[in-house]
């Protein structure tokens, strides 16, 4: 595995895809970096996207904090007000809440109960002070079986427990209920407790803080990590730190860099201006040089981690796309490395009846069709800046993979280039060259320019299918639209004018003997995108499957 | 050398009759479908994951219905002579061998063919006339056209999860079959299979299948497949051997999982997690 860029939490793939088979839970890691002695894990779910500060610690905690976060995640509710609840019976809460999600996912997943144990080392030696008692009772409440002897933790352990061994405090409001009632209880033992001294136990448990709302009136938490959870929402990229100065989602495309945004889109130099004719299903004629296309490049930005994962997702391409031509086909040659057993026996009968054997004794190298010349066409307009279930902008799985699949077909002997396009009224609709014929995949300067490709605009599709066929000089040229949506553009406001035009644009292409073909990406392809297209050629498919699609549709193509 | 049997002299097919039941637990209406799809002699196409039980599926039905099974695993390098047959030299010259699809055609047998996407789609082709209403198969080679015999019937498995640029059926293949869909049967289903095949406690069958669950949702993504109910018995039957169920999960499952020493080490965790 090259350096990840997990950085932030060495280790974090593994224990990512832990916590997604487990839970279905995918927080941010990141490290946290505090000077505290006793530090403890803090998750975040002010975001959309969960986060989890670990502190550096040995495999086994990191595990057992990482854990136990994704059980509050799985089973916890949202976070509930502060209100009338003084600090005793927050905490108190807080231990009846760990135990319950804790007990809850060692009910689905038994073998936790092994990896949060060693912690749970709390008995009577410990002390009758409060704080001793809370550690205690996560101890009893842990484990039903450890013998504590304290009256009011075995009179905890009756409420928590139902007489059948079940969970007797199952909602949010009994949960309230109990630790209210127990913080009097306490309040009666006059026991006293010093919450800014506390600190949650056993180890492997965080903070807790995400259980309650945010309160403007209480002073900051010790750690101040909200500033950051804003941006939670974030890229998969990247489970670093990212800056808390990150622009909101609608401006950005890519998570590989910090900046950037609206005022950039249109910034760099264009490589030359064309105009194209439009299909005005009104009149029913093209209108000639109507749209301007302006071809350009995307700036370009970092891309290291960009690199990195597409390097580490190619290796989990299926090994069949991967596997590039060269090996013995079922045709026959004069001169070859393997023998052809067919021709041997013929060439054995031929020789016994006293006919004249085949000369062609060998298995030809590699089938003999060539390449196709492929161009995959992203839409970049504004849309896709939408995250994806991962918390992804779609763009980014656009670009991905598109570059992963021009990589595996560029391994089949396919010619490939990768492009994207938006629009901003038939006078700039922008063509952006993200890799070429002569680039590879994967160079540094390809990643970089993807990496800075941005979502903005419209979605002219009719007059980047005409550019891109009018491009298309190579052996059996395809053209393939990633797009997530219909044809859009803010000068135009009949529905079915720009879908007619793209219908025309497919014609006018395979009237020229280019192949269009379009992946949509989403549950369905739209009525009107599919019957603009040829049949069969408007295909949908799930974001983290469109490689895939994209390899399939092409071998059909 | 072996010396032939009488009977097995007087059947052609006596190697490929099913005398044992195989053990299946239907989990919907796949028997009664097999049945009317044999009744009219329509061919099948079983598709589902890897090691779900397709295979053992179309063995109980041979044996079911009495029919010979003859099961051809298919891959990229099968060409035609390989299915339908070739000529031989011995020391008196050339001599016919049937290939297994000729001899399941001429004898009346199911044939099957585990995996149809991998052969290359030339040999794809041959079954076609054997599908539709004509159930023939011209031999070239022979010159003969051969009739199938009424007993005959074609079944194939395929797998559409992980297969990519160069592995998918064409349409006019597809289209001749009539298909059931599996999947991996739900859990409580999933683990009374996982007993009674390794012989496992039913606890210990739980927590294989919660496991398994757990890697299937990392199917298409880090890993091409999860574990199929084949794993979770090669786990069980390692277990009943005496092995510690972790070492057996590691052995069975994790290790054959992913090459990915990462995802080896997320699976080990989720390993502990799942199985005490």
């Amino acid at each position: 595995m090259p350096a990840s860029s997990e950085a932030a939490q060495p280790g974090g793939r593994p224990l990512r895809i832990y916590l997604d088979a487990l839970w279905s839970v995918q927080p941010r890691l990141t490290a946290l970096a505090t000077a505290d002695e006793r530090p403890r894990a803090i998750l975040s779910r002010a975001g959309l996207r969960p986060v989890l500060h670990l502190p550096p610690d040995d495999a086994r905690l990191t595990r057992a904090r990482a854990a136990h976060a994704a059980a509050h995640l799985a089973y916890g509710g949202p976070p509930q007000p502060r209100a009338k609840l003084k600090p005793i019976q927050r905490v108190l809460l807080e231990t009846l809440e760990d135990a319950r999600v804790d007990w809850l996912a060692m009910q689905d997943l038994p073998g936790l109960r092994t990896l949060w144990a060693p912690f749970h080392v709390a008995g009577p030696d410990d002390g009758n002070g409060f704080d001793a008692l809370l550690v205690r009772l996560a101890h009893a409440l842990f484990d039903p079986a450890h013998a504590d002897g304290h009256a009011w933790i075995a009179k905890v352990r009756r409420l928590f427990f139902a007489a059948d061994g079940t969970l007797a405090l199952d909602t949010p409001q009994r949960l309230r209920e109990a630790a209210s009632l127990l913080g009097n209880d306490i309040g009666q033992m006059r026991l006293n407790f010093n919450a800014a001294g506390w600190r949650v136990e056993p180890a492997y448990r965080d903070d807790n803080h995400h259980l309650w709302i945010a309160d403007d009136s209480l002073p900051p938490s010790a750690t101040p990590l909200e500033r950051e959870d804003a941006d939670s929402h974030g890229s998969g990229d990247d489970d670093n730190e990212v800056p808390a100065d990150r622009p909101p989602p609608q401006a950005t495309g890519g998570a590989d860099q910090g900046e950037g945004g609206a005022t950039a889109l249109w910034s760099e130099a264009p490589l030359r201006m064309l105009k194209y004719p439009e299909w005005d299903r009104l009149i029913a004629r093209l209108r000639p040089d109507w749209c301007t296309v302006i071809e350009s490049r995307p700036l370009e930005v970092d891309a290291t981690a960009l690199r990195t994962r597409l390097q580490a997702q190619i290796r989990r391409l299926p090994a069949a796309q991967r596997r590039s031509a060269g090996r013995p086909g079922s045709g026959r040659e004069r001169d070859g490395e393997v023998l052809h057993t067919e021709a041997l026996i013929e060439a054995g009968i031929a020789l016994r009846t006293r006919t004249r054997p085949p000369s062609r004794l060998f298995r030809a190298a590699r089938p003999t069709d060539s390449g196709r010349d492929v161009l995959l066409l992203i839409d970049a307009s504004a849309s896709t800046a939408q995250p994806c279930a991962d918390g992804r902008p779609l763009l980014e799985h656009l670009r991905d993979a598109a570059l992963l699949a021009a990589h595996a077909l560029e391994g089949d002997g396919h010619i490939v280039r990768v492009w994207a396009f938006a629009s901003d009224t038939r006078h700039r609709v922008r063509v952006q060259h993200l890799k070429d014929e002569h680039d590879g995949a994967l160079d540094m300067r390809v990643c970089a320019r993807a990496a800075g490709l941005r979502s903005h605009g419209s979605t002219r599709i009719g007059a980047a299918l005409r550019h891109a066929a009018a491009h298309a000089p190579g052996e059996r040229p395809l053209i393939v639209l990633l797009t997530d949506g219909e044809p859009h553009d803010i000068d135009v406001h009949d529905p079915r004018y720009l879908l007619e035009d793209v219908k025309q644009a497919v014609g006018e292409a395979r009237r020229a003997g280019v192949t269009t073909q379009c992946v949509h990406v989403g549950p369905a392809a739209p009525a009107g995108l599919r019957s603009v297209f040829d049949a069969g050629r408007c295909i949908a498919a799930d974001p983290r499957r469109i490689v895939d699609v994209l390899l399939c549709g092409l071998q059909r193509g | 050398m072996k010396v032939r049997e009488p009977a097995e002299l007087a059947d052609p097919l006596h190697d490929w009759r099913i005398r044992e039941e195989p053990w299946y637990a239907p989990v919907g209406g796949e028997v009664a479908a097999f049945e009317a799809a044999h009744a009219r002699g329509l061919p099948l196409m079983l598709k589902g994951p890897t090691g779900c039980g397709k295979t053992r599926f179309v063995e109980h039905m041979a044996w079911r219905l009495g029919l010979p099974l003859i099961t051809v695993a298919c891959h990229e390098d099968l060409s035609a002579g390989d299915l339908i047959g070739r000529f031989l030299l011995d020391a008196d010259g050339t001599r016919w061998q049937d290939g297994p699809l000729t001899r399941a055609v001429r004898h009346g047998a199911i044939c099957y063919l585990d995996e149809l996407v991998e052969a290359r789609a030339d040999t794809t082709v041959l079954i076609h006339p054997l599908t539709d209403a004509r159930r023939q198969l011209p031999l070239a080679a022979t010159g003969e056209l051969l009739h199938a015999h009424p007993d005959f019937r074609l079944v194939v498995s395929y797998n559409p999860g992980y297969h990519g640029v160069h592995k998918t059926l064409k349409a006019s293949t597809r289209q001749r079959f009539t298909a059931l869909e599996f999947g991996y049967p739900d859990a409580a289903r999933e683990a009374a299979v996982v007993m009674h095949e390794s012989g496992v406690e039913a606890a210990t069958a739980q927590q294989l299948v919660t496991l398994a669950e757990r890697t299937r949702r990392l199917a298409g993504d880090e890993l091409d497949e999860g574990a199929s109910t084949r794993m979770l018995i090669h786990a069980g039957l390692l277990i009943a051997e005496g092995l510690a169920p972790r070492a057996a999960c590691l052995q069975a499952i994790a290790v054959p999982l992913s090459d990915d020493p990462e995802v080896g080490q997320a699976l080990a965790a989720m390993l502990d997690a799942c199985i005490v």
